[in-house]
């Protein structure tokens, strides 16, 4: 080292005075672009891990994919193997962050790819992939979500139309009067929601006795257990934030609402149900993964992460994390010389099978299998599809 | 709309009101706009949890406990860091207010995670039958204890001499230093008081409803709706104003659907801004 | 009347404010070049005039005509293109902008843009030149008034109106300030001065109107002004005789002469613990405006020291200044023998200092009793709570009656009688009363000063600011008169009772001495008694 020393010094002098003033500041090592070397790729990804949002068992995902390609000496580019640098960067929930770090992922760290991060911000990270001309793969966007762009964001998750057939399959195996009692949130999505889960309750041969729409934050759910009880629905269908269902069950509990069936869209599925106690028993909940589904990878994603991340839900957050990872990792590795050109072309030919199963992508778009997790004893167990679920229960918490 | 809907506006409200009491307190006693209410509501239910969840406490055994440790947490915050600036620019301590809820949200994030937490309690989803009426047994409770609350900040403040070195502090604070009254330790003990208070519904609000560290905000709008029905400085306007928002809100909801409870409530809101730009139930306590 | 010699017209104008007269029935006719000024005690309705001529308020009666074009319906910006200019007591400059560019904006109110070399001459004339690309904000206060006036004069006024511009100036700047106001009238600016400092009108104008509660009282010559009986009562308060009160006390005319002698030749006043106050070389004020140099004095156990004064002499600010409301720059203030200098207000009113603010400062929302209970420590007993509420009520016994009653809707005098009571609560060691007879109505004074001496024969002392001259000398043993922050009278109240005395040192009246000390400022030699420090 000591001898090369001088030499680099001189490199780098003669460098300075070439460029003069110009480029003098810069350090070889940002200076070195990524491709066409032997250094590192860089992938990136502005996901919030602090704020309203917090999706850390994500990140670990991600960062649990690329350690293993790390582990195995990298993955193999144009015949040379490389490892892999994952970037990532907490944008606080907030979407103007997450913007100008998605821009300097790819203008200043020079990542070739981008992860994901979840919900709207997936939505608005498409736009900045197809204006850089970088790929960019994620999941935690139900498929239908994604809007059509310039073909270089990648969807690989549920389907809202899959998740809400799988729902209505497991309701019919129940004995109950089909009437549906439907609560959602009065926004966007809610709406969008309302509408999917009720078209297809009817051609599953349901009925909407009651629909109703509350707005975030409502305590109050007086109205809608009354039209519960008018109604006589026996299937309820919650799409609300956390907070929200907690204080509606409460309140069902309390004024003598009980269904037989109840499901908590995007509000169930938290560990914090737990702390609703016997309440919580017997409430549905929508899985994108479980332990007892017999995918792959899922005993090494249960023993590095079960400790940490004590909750079914938590747990196949990562599972889904390292699930878009491996397929970035494997379009790499497919795409000759690692330039985001070549990765976007590489990730339409995707053919593999992932920690959520099998993968194809149409339209940039795939579809994982949706699960029905039911609560009991504080803990998720699957329910339905029938391959590895324990019999549904009565929902013995409103009872 | 039946008697239930109306029933259960009439107690939503009492947890408002409590809610609004304190915003009020301090805003018509120290001029200020404390943005970290919703935190220090929050902060009462988080503290509470330590006791509930942790060590299986009763919630009613811990709000006490509550109410006391948020109040020895605000006391230095007035004194020490919000009075200090109080004395500068009009803005300064109302920025100094939200860093506060950033800073509080931060901590309780670090401190608890972001899952939602509830205090369970066996009323909590148990229901009373009054007279026909179905309604929440915690909201009972809670209304119960909101009237107790505001009966004794009421009581405090016009029948005790602590009370009417408040009001004087509050009237004018420069007559009050010159009659001997320490106005930094009036405020401190106000704003310590009015965390008590928040605390008491933080915790009423982890029985009935949950908590996450970012639910404090729609809190504190709620609060603040209803210090603006009811006008600065009036005990029983806050009491019936958070019941007036209540009933608003669940006859809004029955009669339009939920959809449109945010527009109805907001709409009257301006309504009364406009029409009685002092608050529905003005009378004064202070000033 | 109005001829194309006249300025200003203003005919038997009228102004109210909810229920309060502030003008009622005012002439006033200034002529061409001419310079003005409307002198009174406060609330006379002195910048209420000028606030209705600029159109600042709407007149409820009479007429004000600028030459032959009448001005009361027109909208204020129409008054300053039409001539008419107001430059505000506190200057009220852009921040954040250059001294230039708040003159040119001054501009911007009145016609064409100001062109270089008119607004170069502009800042010359208010000796801003050199100031110009300052930024405004870091003007000193002078400099700030000469600022004031320009952005006045930036309208081109035919009429310039000055509300107490010359305030809170002193010595060297004082002479500045006049200097400029002479000079925009040598310009053939016709000037209406609104002044409580005497010297000021007595250089810059020809001839004074004097109001009093809204109405014109007198009009003439400074030199005609300053000898009219009415004027001089006005000033010096209610000469009637305190029929209740006290005779005049009988001090140590000759010690008190020695005392103060000491105090004019050396600031040092020996500490003593025995004292209850002790002033000491004390110099304070707001912000730039320095309303009390240099001070001292002292309160003895059981005394009456009066501290007399036109508007604007510093009363006020000396009270504010002991009690702590008002930060002291230099200087110490001693109480019972303990430095209280850097005190809090709040621990001066526990070491047994109470003080009754100018305005009464009752808590209008708050009964009499809840009033009274405020003025005594919270930590006090029931029972000794009561004990000196009953002593109070001793002495008010109104407030015994009133004692469930909101505060707000007593009279002036019970509100001030609580007021003092308030103070007594605390079983004060010295009582300040700022003003405690303005506004009152003479049997109401009697009443008040009748306890003032009770209080007083009860051990404690008694600071008394006053006004009302003849009231304050009728009981005090010890009198200071204050003439713009510094001492003009010390001494015992035998030594204001002659009439020409107290003249010089309350008015400074064109005395031949006082006319020769205007030009020389030096203090009397003849009379150690009076210390014109400054020239008035």
């Amino acid at each position: 080292m000591r001898t090369v020393r001088p030499s680099l010094r001189l490199a780098c002098a003669a460098a300075c005075a070439a460029l003069l003033a110009a480029g003098c500041a810069g350090n070889d090592t940002t200076s070195a672009s990524s491709t066409g070397s032997t250094g590192p790729i860089v992938i990136g990804t502005s996901i919030s891990l602090s704020g309203t949002t917090v999706l850390t068992s994500i990140k670990d995902g991600y960062q649990l994919a690329v350690d293993k390609v790390n582990a195995a000496g990298g993955v193999k580019v144009d015949g040379v193997k490389r490892k892999i640098k994952l970037v990532v960067l907490d944008n606080r929930s907030d979407t103007n962050t997450m913007v100008q770090q998605v821009r300097s992922l790819v203008l200043s760290d020079h990542a070739v790819a981008l992860l994901g991060s979840c919900c709207q911000q997936n939505i608005d990270m498409e736009g900045q992939a197809d204006a850089l001309k970088t790929p960019l793969m994620m999941g935690a966007l139900p498929v239908e979500l994604l809007p059509a762009g310039k073909g270089y964001a990648w969807d690989s998750f549920q389907s809202l139309a899959d998740g809400a057939d799988k729902f209505y399959e497991l309701a019919a195996t129940a004995s109950t009067n089909k009437k549906i009692l439907m609560v959602s949130s009065n926004d966007a999505q809610g709406k969008a929601t309302e509408q999917l889960w009720g078209g297809l309750g009817k051609k599953a041969g349901f009925t909407v006795a009651s629909s109703k729409a509350v707005p975030n934050g409502t305590t109050d759910f007086s109205d809608v257990v009354q039209s519960g009880k008018s109604t006589g629905a026996q299937i309820l269908i919650a799409d609300m934030a956390p907070q929200d269902c907690f204080a509606m069950w409460k309140q069902m509990k309390a004024l003598a609402y009980r269904p037989k069936l109840a499901i908590g869209l995007q509000c169930a599925q938290t560990p914090g149900w737990s702390a609703l106690g016997s309440l919580g028993d017997g409430t549905l909940v929508q899985l994108n993964w479980t332990e007892s589904a017999g995918l792959p990878d899922t005993q090494m994603i249960v023993a590095k992460y079960a400790k940490k991340y004590p909750a079914l839900n938590d747990l196949g957050s990562v599972a889904l994390g390292y699930h878009e990872a491996e397929l970035l990792v494997d379009a790499i590795s497919r795409s000759g010389d690692a330039t985001p050109a070549a990765i976007n072309k590489a990730l339409a030919t995707t053919d593999m099978t992932s920690a959520l199963g099998p993968v194809k992508f149409t339209a940039n778009k795939s579809t994982t299998p949706s699960f029905i997790g039911q609560w009991e004893s504080g803990k998720i167990q699957q329910v339905w599809p029938a391959k590895g679920a324990v019999p549904l229960k009565s929902l013995s918490g409103l009872g | 709309m039946s008697l239930d809907v109306l029933a259960a506006g009439i107690l939503a409200g009492g947890l408002y009101a409590l809610i609004g009491l304190g915003i009020s307190l301090v805003f018509g006693v120290l001029g200020l706009m404390n943005l970290a209410h919703g935190e220090l509501v929050i902060g009462g239910a988080y503290l509470a949890s330590l006791l509930v969840v942790d060590a299986g406490w009763d919630p009613l055994a811990a709000l006490p406990l509550a109410m006391a440790g948020m109040a020895l947490i605000a006391y230095p915050l007035q004194r020490y860091l919000l009075t200090p600036l109080l004395r500068g620019s009009k803005s300064a301590p109302l920025v100094a207010t939200f860093g506060l809820s950033l800073l509080a949200q931060a901590l309780f994030q670090a401190a608890f995670g972001t899952h939602p937490k509830a205090l369970p309690a066996s009323y909590a989803d148990t229901g009373l039958s009054v007279l026909g009426v179905r309604v929440q047994t915690v909201y009972v409770i809670a209304f119960g204890l909101t009237v107790v609350l505001c009966a004794g900040t009421h009581l405090i403040l016009t029948r005790t001499r602590a009370g009417s070195a408040l009001r004087a502090a509050s009237a004018d604070p420069d007559t009050a230093a010159v009659l001997g009254i320490d106005v930094d330790r009036v405020y401190a003990m106000t704003f310590a008081g009015a965390a008590a208070l928040a605390a008491a519904g933080g915790v009423l609000t982890g029985v009935a409803q949950s908590f996450t560290p970012s639910s404090g905000l729609p809190l504190l709008l709620t609060g603040f709706a209803v210090m603006a029905l009811a006008g600065i400085g009036s005990v029983g306007g806050v009491l019936a104003a958070g019941v007036a928002l209540g009933v608003l809100q669940s006859v809004s909801v029955s009669l339009f659907g939920g959809g449109w409870r945010d527009v109805v409530v907001y709409l009257a809101f301006f309504l009364v801004l406009a029409v009685r730009p002092q608050g529905l139930f003005r009378k004064a306590y202070a000033g | 009347m109005r001829t194309s010699d006249t300025a200003l017209t203003v005919r038997g104008l009228g102004k109210h404010f909810g229920g309060v007269t502030a003008l009622d029935g005012v002439d006033l006719t200034v002529r061409r070049a001419e310079a003005v000024a409307v002198i009174g005690p406060n609330g006379a309705g002195k910048s209420t005039l000028l606030k209705l001529i600029a159109g600042v308020h709407r007149r409820d009666s009479g007429s004000i005509h600028l030459g032959e074009r009448r001005l009361d319906r027109l909208p204020p910006h129409r008054i300053t293109r039409l001539g008419v200019a107001l430059a505000h007591q506190v200057p009220r400059p852009f921040h954040g902008l250059t001294v230039r560019d708040n003159v040119r904006i001054g501009a911007m109110a009145a016609g064409p843009p100001m062109r270089g070399p008119e607004l170069d001459e502009l800042l010359a004339l208010c000796r801003l030149d050199t100031k110009a690309a300052r930024p405004a904000d870091s003007l000193r206060v002078l400099d700030l008034k000469r600022l004031e006036v320009a952005r006045a004069l930036a309208t081109r006024p035919q009429v310039l109106m000055l509300d107490e511009v010359a305030a809170g100036l002193v010595g060297r700047e004082l002479d500045e300030a006049i200097d400029l106001i002479r000079r925009v009238h040598q310009r053939g600016t016709t000037v209406i001065l609104v002044e409580h400092i005497e010297r000021v009108v007595r250089e810059l104008v020809d001839r004074v109107l004097v109001l009093n509660w809204g109405r014109p009282i007198a009009e003439g010559t400074p030199a005609q002004i300053a000898l009219d009986e009415q004027v001089r009562a006005v000033y010096l308060g209610d000469s009637s005789p305190a029929g209740t009160g006290p005779a005049v006390h009988s001090p140590d005319v000759s010690q008190d002469m020695r005392s103060a002698g000491q105090d004019t030749a050396s600031t040092a006043v020996p500490a003593d613990t025995d004292d209850v106050l002790v002033l000491d070389g004390v110099t304070s004020g707001y912000g730039d405006m320095l309303a009390l140099r240099d001070f001292s004095l002292r309160v003895r156990p059981g005394q009456i020291v009066t501290v007399l004064g036109a508007n604007g002499a510093g009363k006020s600010t000396l009270c504010g200044t002991l009690m702590g409301t008002v930060g002291t720059r230099t200087g110490r203030i001693t109480a019972f023998g303990r430095d209280i200098t850097r005190l809090p207000v709040h621990e001066r009113a526990r070491l047994g200092i109470a003080y009754c603010q100018e305005g009464r400062r009752v808590f209008g929302d708050l009964t009499v009793a809840e009033n009274l209970q405020l003025g005594a420590p919270l930590s006090l007993a029931k029972g000794e709570l009561h004990t000196r509420m009953d002593r109070v009520h001793a002495v008010f016994p109104v407030l015994a009656e009133r004692a469930g009653q909101k505060a707000g809707t007593m009279s002036g005098g019970q509100q001030q009688m609580l007021a003092v009571g308030r103070a007594l609560m605390a079983n004060p060691s010295v009582l300040i009363c700022d003003e405690i007879s303005l506004g009152l109505a003479p049997v109401a004074i009697d009443a008040l000063y009748q306890a003032l001496t009770e209080i007083n024969a009860q051990g404690v002392a008694i600071l008394l600011v006053e006004q009302n001259v003849k009231r304050a000398l009728g009981i005090c043993d010890h009198a200071v008169v204050l003439s713009r922050g510094r001492v003009s009278y010390r001494g015992g109240p035998a030594g204001l009772l002659d009439e020409a005395d107290l003249d010089a040192a309350y008015f400074g009246t064109p005395t031949p001495d006082a006319a020769v000390s205007s030009t020389t400022p030096a203090t009397h030699p003849g009379s150690p008694a009076r210390t014109t420090g400054d020239p008035s």
